[in-house]
């Protein structure tokens, strides 16, 4: 994915250069201004300045001419003395016009003018009285030399400025200065005009670097989310995947996060291995990849799986090697549809195949419609059990408790408990399966409040079973996983207890899976309950990770051997060992059994044989309501204190 | 081509030259004025010439412009007859606004404009500054001021060209070519 483009562009803009890039634009900037400012300070001469200053200049010699020419023609008939007085006073308002008129502060800026045009003012103005007199008295030859010979070099001087002044001389003229600035502002423009281009080249290539970088993650230089949010990025002709290195957040938490930085890139570049040319591989967020697979002339697992198969590698640390392996889930294009679906919807399918896969510990899941569907009814039974929770009227699912007997192997199949079940039921009648509840409860932090509501429910029902029906035996309740706490005493007390129900009458049903998760805690919990006079039962025994070690480490009072054991077991003379052997023992560690699922009358009787403690089944009871339930035990209580009738009960027709 | 205005111009000649004799008759000449020249006004033909002096000049309607300019610091006040009422005065009558008009200074500037022009911009041929008698070397002896601190609109190089100092020569009528 990383081309030699990009690493131009790269390079374009990497710290280095635009820094420098900075720099230079500062120092071009400072340069300008340094250049405007000097200019500023010479800005208060304009062209029209010079133009008058030239003017007076040019006058300033034309006055001291006339003023020449008077002299000359003084000593000729024609003198007129009062003429050599008025161009002496018109020279004179010129020096004073050179030297304070705004009009001439052009003359007075440039080269020592000032100093010069002061200088010959001065001498000058020493020839006043000659003049006047001359003026006054009519000529005279003595200061009329006396005039002439000071005269001569001032006008000399005059001369001389008005010289320098427009042509030229050591120290430049008028306009050179001025001619300089124009050069120097012509200069910065093309050095503008030049940088500027310059400029917006570089910022053209800022602009496709940024669309890149917009669209790349930094980390692995892969595509990121926003390629996805692209149009037809992802269409319906492509398979899109999700995959995540399985044990991730171990593998995180192990090396910390310079470390699994490195995992990741080495990750990535292994995938893009894996992947054809036309396909595109996305880090979309840490540790979690999406491929989009263009090709789809194959399967979709069969693609999926040969990608998953050729990924996997060893990473290799700077202290160990680590299998590194993906879990992948892969939700198929629909061609049929009209549409492409935006990629959030792709991905959320993916993401949930994906949890399916590392959920259940497999490498791939395809989303397909039934994975999908089950996602969406999890998350409605969800929405709706919050509801319930909350107490809401209209929440559309209803949670009610049903009893199943569990009886003695009798003859009379003798009630001598029975199990509280959860039965479950959406507004449009669906039931929901009694685990899923308790999942989704135990998954989304309603544990509590579930186990609390059954307690509560039980002990609310339970109070009527004792009144009406003297009931002595017990019942048995299953603790969902986050009533397993200390609190689970103070608990039953509050609830159960509360409605009149003593220890010996309560069953608490934990499975293996809820005890090993965290045995160590358990333990003392059980004890804690036990020594209440509160028997435990281990449920579902045979079915999970089953160990002796828990019969005795958790010290229970009953063990429920799962339905798959008894199942087909008249056919089967393997699960007869088993079964006999499994109760054997308990009956060695001196732990009643329970055996679940008879259904008919030979497993009964092969259960009566090896002499388990009780049933739970339909060939004894199935579960019911409250009611009926409540009317069982009474008629029992009925049958045991009044003459028993044989058939009375349709239980006993079996027999 | 000869504009309308100069007949009526000459018809009253006489009667600015019966003016002019009254001025000279009355006036009398200080000992600096001898230095100051005359001011000349030139009717078109040059067949007409009316001198003034400075001191003719004080027996118009006097005003006062108090005004600031590029030609010195500050603000000063000058004070003389209005340009057009002298003009009017000697022509003995109104001169039409687009009578040419031409002043010349004594370094040898000129302008040329209107006497409308002289008249919408309130030209006073000052005689005098701050009270006293102008001298040629303050740009004596009759300097056209404009009121460019009153009116800031004329306080341009366009408007500037018309103060013409050291004036010492005015010429009315279409006679620029001969320049």
């Amino acid at each position: 994915m990383i081309g030699t483009e990009s690493t131009l562009l790269y390079r374009l803009f990497s710290h280095r250069v635009t820094f420098s890039v900075f720099v230079l634009t500062c120092f071009l900037i400072l340069v300008i201004g340094f250049s405007f400012y000097e200019g500023r300070n010479r800005a208060d001469i304009s062209l029209s300045g010079l133009r008058l200053a030239s003017w007076s200049l040019a006058q300033f010699r034309d006055e001291a001419r006339s003023f020449e020419r008077e002299i000359i023609l003084a000593d000729t008939r024609i003198a007129q003395p009062v003429k050599l007085k008025i161009r002496y006073d018109v020279l004179w308002s010129r020096f004073e016009y050179l030297l304070t008129s705004d009009e001439t502060y052009a003359v007075r800026r440039f080269n020592d003018n000032v100093a010069e045009i002061k200088h010959l003012f001065t001498r000058f103005k020493a020839l006043d009285p000659i003049v006047s007199g001359l003026a006054r008295n009519g000529i005279a030859e003595n200061p009329l030399r006396q005039l002439r010979n000071n005269w001569t070099p001032i006008h000399a001087g005059i001369d001389q400025v008005v010289i320098d002044n427009l042509i030229g001389g050591e120290s430049g003229n008028l306009t050179q200065q001025f001619d300089q600035d124009l050069n120097q502002v012509s200069r910065i423009r093309t050095l503008l005009l030049v940088m500027l281009s310059a400029g917006l080249v570089y910022f053209l290539f800022a602009l496709i670097y940024l669309k890149k970088q917009f669209k790349t993650d930094p980390l692995t230089g892969l595509p990121n989310r926003h390629f996805l949010s692209q149009k037809r990025a992802v269409t319906e002709n492509d398979l899109y995947l999700v995959c995540e290195i399985k044990s991730f957040q171990a593998i995180q938490t192990d090396h910390g996060d310079s470390e699994t930085d490195g995992l990741i890139r080495e990750s990535a570049r292994k995938l893009a291995g894996c992947i054809s040319e036309t396909d595109t591989l996305v880090h979309l967020s840490y540790g979690e990849f999406v491929i989009i697979r263009r090709d789809t002339s194959t399967d979709p697992a069969r693609a999926a799986q040969k990608i998953l198969d050729r990924s996997s590698f060893d990473w290799k640390t700077e202290h160990s090697t680590v299998p590194i392996q993906f879990a992948m889930g892969a939700d198929p294009g629909n061609p049929e549809l009209t549409e492409n679906r935006s990629w959030r919807i792709r991905h959320t399918n993916a993401l949930r195949a994906l949890g399916y896969s590392l959920n259940k510990g497999a490498d791939l899941t395809i989303a397909d419609d039934n994975l999908i569907s089950e996602y969406q009814f999890k998350r409605k039974v969800l929405r709706e059990l919050v509801h319930f929770f909350r107490g809401h009227t209209l929440s559309d699912l209803s949670l009610s408790l049903v009893y199943q007997p569990i009886v003695r192997v009798d003859r009379n199949k003798t009630i001598a408990g029975a199990e509280v079940l959860l039965r479950c039921r959406l507004g449009d009648g669906t039931s929901v399966p009694p685990n899923i509840i308790v999942d989704i409860c135990e998954h989304h932090r309603l544990g509590k409040v579930f186990g609390e509501w059954l307690l509560k429910q039980i002990a609310t029902e339970a109070s009527q079973i004792l009144a009406a029906a003297r009931f002595k035996g017990f019942l048995s309740i299953n603790l969902n996983p986050s009533l397993i706490s200390n609190e689970l005493p103070a608990l039953l007390e509050a609830t159960v207890f509360a409605a009149g129900l003593k220890p010996e009458n309560i069953c608490l049903e934990i499975t293996e899976d809820n005890a090993s998760i965290e045995f160590d805690s358990t333990v003392p919990i059980l004890q804690g309950l036990k020594a209440l006079g509160v028997s435990i039962a281990l449920d579902d025994f045979g079915t999970g990770y089953s160990s002796l070690e828990y019969l005795q480490k958790l010290q229970i009072d009953k063990l429920k051997i799962d339905r798959n054991f008894v199942n087909q077991i008249e056919s089967n003379a393997a699960r007869e060992h088993f079964l006999k052997g499994i109760i054997d023992i308990t009956h060695l560690l001196d732990v009643e059994t329970v055996v679940e699922g008879v259904e008919n009358k030979v497993q009964w009787d092969i259960v009566a044989r090896h002499q388990a403690d009780f049933v739970q089944g339909y060939y004894a009871h199935k579960p019911m309501e409250f009611a009926p339930f409540l009317s069982l035990l009474v008629s029992k209580l009925t049958e045991t204190t009044a003459p028993r009738e044989i058939g009375q009960h349709p239980a006993d027709l079996l027999n | 081509m000869v504009p309308s205005s100069i007949p009526s111009a000459r018809s009253s000649i006489l009667l600015a030259t019966a003016i002019c004799l009254f001025f000279f008759q009355s006036t009398t000449s200080a000992a600096q004025e001898s230095f100051l020249p005359n001011l000349e006004i030139v009717f078109g033909d040059e067949q007409a010439v009316v001198e003034l002096r400075a001191s003719d000049l004080d027996h118009l309607p006097q005003q006062s412009i108090e005004t600031h300019s590029p030609y010195y610091k500050g603000s000063v006040e000058f004070s003389g007859p209005i340009l057009a009422d002298l003009l009017n005065s000697v022509a003995g009558g109104d001169i039409e606004d687009n009578t040419r008009i031409s002043l010349y200074a004594l370094n040898n500037y000129f302008v040329h404009t209107t006497v409308g022009e002289l008249k919408d911009v309130d030209a006073l041929l000052a005689t005098r500054k701050e009270g006293d008698r102008l001298s040629i070397r303050e740009r004596g002896p009759y300097w056209v001021i404009l009121p460019l601190s009153e009116r800031e609109e004329l306080d341009s190089e366009h408007y500037h060209k018309l103060m013409v100092w050291q004036l010492y020569k005015i010429r009315l009528g279409d006679q620029h070519d001969r320049d």
